[in-house]
């Protein structure tokens, strides 16, 4: 049973990070200390909302360069500090935004839809999509450290659940939607401004929201449905076909929220909505995508997941119990992981104060307010999950934070007997078999003097 | 007195029907209820349909009865006409019509009782609605309107 294992690992790597307001939000000194803590869980990325910090102004400012992020009327300094501070941590930077200055929205705003969220001007966001790849190259004079360059942003998310009225408006135009094809005009016309200064950085879709309204002229359009009709895609007889369509969607990389009502594998109820285990629904949109040419650049998009978590109780009365906590989040991570996902952000590193309500925010941290680690903070920085490939026979998968040599282990009465050994990489993921299993087995993971939390198999 | 317990039936099914109809079921994740964006809607809720018209003829939708189903309940008498506008106007919609835990062959029973229950268990089978619920408080109150006028025709020999 001890298999004959130094070669190392060529499972697909997965990238895992945080998103989290306080990156931006917090004072220095908090948001320092978090970040310190992010690396220590062995993250790799965070998303940081850095907003759209040009005059919040009804009409466009007058002189004003929206393509130069030098202008004096743009305010970068919070998210120039937000980006140094990461990147000075080894963490690559996923800059996103959603909502916009006034002056950016489109004519007509009705009186009861948020300013920032009607119909964004395609050209400003491409103006601005020039900015932040100018600012963010890597060749930028950061004004704050004269003589030294800001940092270059692997990646840049436009806007944030684009299938939810409360980011942008509309979303149904009597009994058809609205929002996938305006989206797909906002999400071009990013592209274009920022591959006009910098190809190598990634645009990234903004992360749908997991659930829509079945029926027309709701303030949701189902993911799946949104993504399929921003695709120029219909479904004929149950294949994929094209569908009209007026120019074809330009972006890097295509991302979701599955956040989830029940436990990972509890898939979601409706054809279009998608929660964890069917982001392959939207795997094979995308897929289809390419084949039928209907996105662009012509190349195999990857797959992020930019948000998912669940509530943790403590502190959260309605959250799931923290070694339940612990252990979604590594089944979240290994599920999206084998559906093709090759990025995860984590929503929170540390846990929101509940405020008006507990319901009404989010307690899904790996830490608590008060920086104590929960158990998911272990499974984070070194998950592990088995499922059941036969009878006898798991599949253990799992994500290494050091190198070297790691063993499988199986509990036995008082001690441990290794199963397998592999060679892993620093942040490295293995996937693998072990043989005569039995449900209930205990099972762990330990390279160097790190072991994973322990695993029950089912 | 007998269209006092009649209208009082009807009431007491049509309150739950309007208030299915208006709040669609909804599954929240753990600990984030109150994220309405969050809300997963369960399908076939009435709230995930169109509402059902409560027009007896025609209208823009299927009647839940058929046309025998509710000439057996009009050969009834007043009272069972009654009764049919009740059923076309707060059961659920045919295709969600749950099956209830009696049914009964058409064209077999000649009770009310049993004629009602036919009528409305049909044989569409699927889930949602308000499943033998329905059927339970129709039969109670038609048991409650035969009562009555039992009643009333003893008391008249």
């Amino acid at each position: 049973m001890l298999g004959a294992a130094p070669a190392a690992q060529a499972a697909r790597p997965l990238n895992i990070g945080f998103f989290d307001g306080l990156y931006f939000a917090a004072e220095p000194a908090e948001r320092d200390a978090w970040l310190d803590r992010t690396t220590a869980v062995a993250a790799h990325t965070v998303r940081i909302n850095i907003g759209w910090p040009a005059p919040n102004t009804v009409t466009r400012p007058p002189d004003f360069d929206a393509r130069d992020p030098a202008d004096p009327q743009y305010d970068f300094s919070r998210a120039d500090a937000a980006i140094v501070a990461a990147r000075g941590r080894g963490l690559q930077v996923l800059a996103s935004f959603t909502g916009a200055p006034a002056w950016v929205d489109g004519p007509n705003r009705p009186a009861g839809v948020a300013r920032g969220t009607w119909k964004p001007s395609t050209r400003a966001l491409e103006d601005y999509g020039a900015a932040l790849a100018r600012r963010y190259s890597g060749r930028f004079p950061d004004p704050a450290r004269p003589g030294q360059r800001l940092p270059r942003v692997k990646g840049f998310q436009v806007w944030n659940e684009p299938n939810l009225s409360k980011y942008l408006n509309p979303q149904w135009n009597g009994g058809r939607t609205a929002s996938p094809a305006l989206y797909r005009r906002m999400l071009s016309g990013f592209y274009r401004g920022v591959k006009s200064v910098d190809r190598r950085a990634l645009v990234v879709t903004a992360g749908t929201a997991p659930f829509g309204d079945p029926q027309p002229g709701g303030n949701r359009v189902q993911p799946a449905r949104f993504w399929r009709e921003l695709l120029c895609l219909r479904t004929l007889r149950g294949q994929l076909r094209r569908a009209a369509c007026p120019a074809r969607a330009s972006f890097d990389v295509l991302s979701h929220h599955p956040y989830s009502v029940g436990q990972p594998r509890r898939a979601a109820l409706n054809a279009d909505d998608v929660s964890i285990p069917d982001v392959r629904k939207l795997v094979r949109l995308l897929r289809g995508a390419e084949r039928l040419q209907r996105v662009l650049p012509r190349k195999r998009h990857p797959v992020w997941v930019t948000e998912i978590s669940y509530d943790s109780n403590p502190p959260d009365p309605d959250g799931v119990p923290e070694a339940t906590h612990a252990r979604y989040l590594q089944e979240a991570f290994y599920l999206l992981w084998r559906q093709g996902v090759d990025t995860i952000t984590w929503f929170q590193v540390r846990d929101q104060l509940p405020g008006a309500s507990f319901a009404a925010t989010s307690q899904s941290g790996v830490f608590f307010h008060d920086g104590r680690p929960k158990l998911a903070a272990a499974a984070f920085r070194f998950p592990l999950v088995t499922e059941r490939a036969s009878t006898m026979q798991l599949r253990v998968w799992g994500r290494s934070p050091r190198a070297g040599r790691l063993s499988i282990q199986r509990r036995v009465g008082p001690s441990w007997r290794t199963l397998r050994t592999v060679k892993v990489r620093r942040n490295g993921t293995f996937f693998l078999r072990v043989n005569r299993f039995r449900a209930g087995d205990r099972l762990r993971a330990r390279v160097a003097d790190e072991t994973s939390l322990v695993w029950t198999s089912r | 007195m007998t269209r006092a317990i009649l209208a009082l039936a009807v009431l007491a099914l049509a309150l739950p029907a309007a208030a299915q109809a208006q709040t669609p079921k909804t599954n929240a994740p753990p600990g984030n209820s109150a994220i309405d964006e969050y809300l997963e809607t369960v399908p076939g809720a009435t709230g995930n349909q169109r509402p059902r018209p409560p027009a007896r003829n025609g209208g823009d939708g299927a009647a839940v009865l058929s046309a025998a189903e509710r000439a057996r309940l009009e050969r009834l008498g007043p009272d069972g006409e009654t009764l049919a506008d009740a059923v076309e106007a707060t059961a659920p919609a045919r295709e969600t019509q749950a099956k209830p835990d009696v049914t009964l062959p058409e064209g077999e029973g000649r009770s009310p009782t049993r004629e009602l229950l036919g009528a409305i268990g049909g044989n569409d089978g699927g889930g949602g609605g308000m499943g033998v619920v329905l059927p339970a408080i129709l039969v109670a109150a038609l048991l409650a309107v035969i009562t009555t006028v039992l009643l009333r025709r003893r008391a008249a020999s």
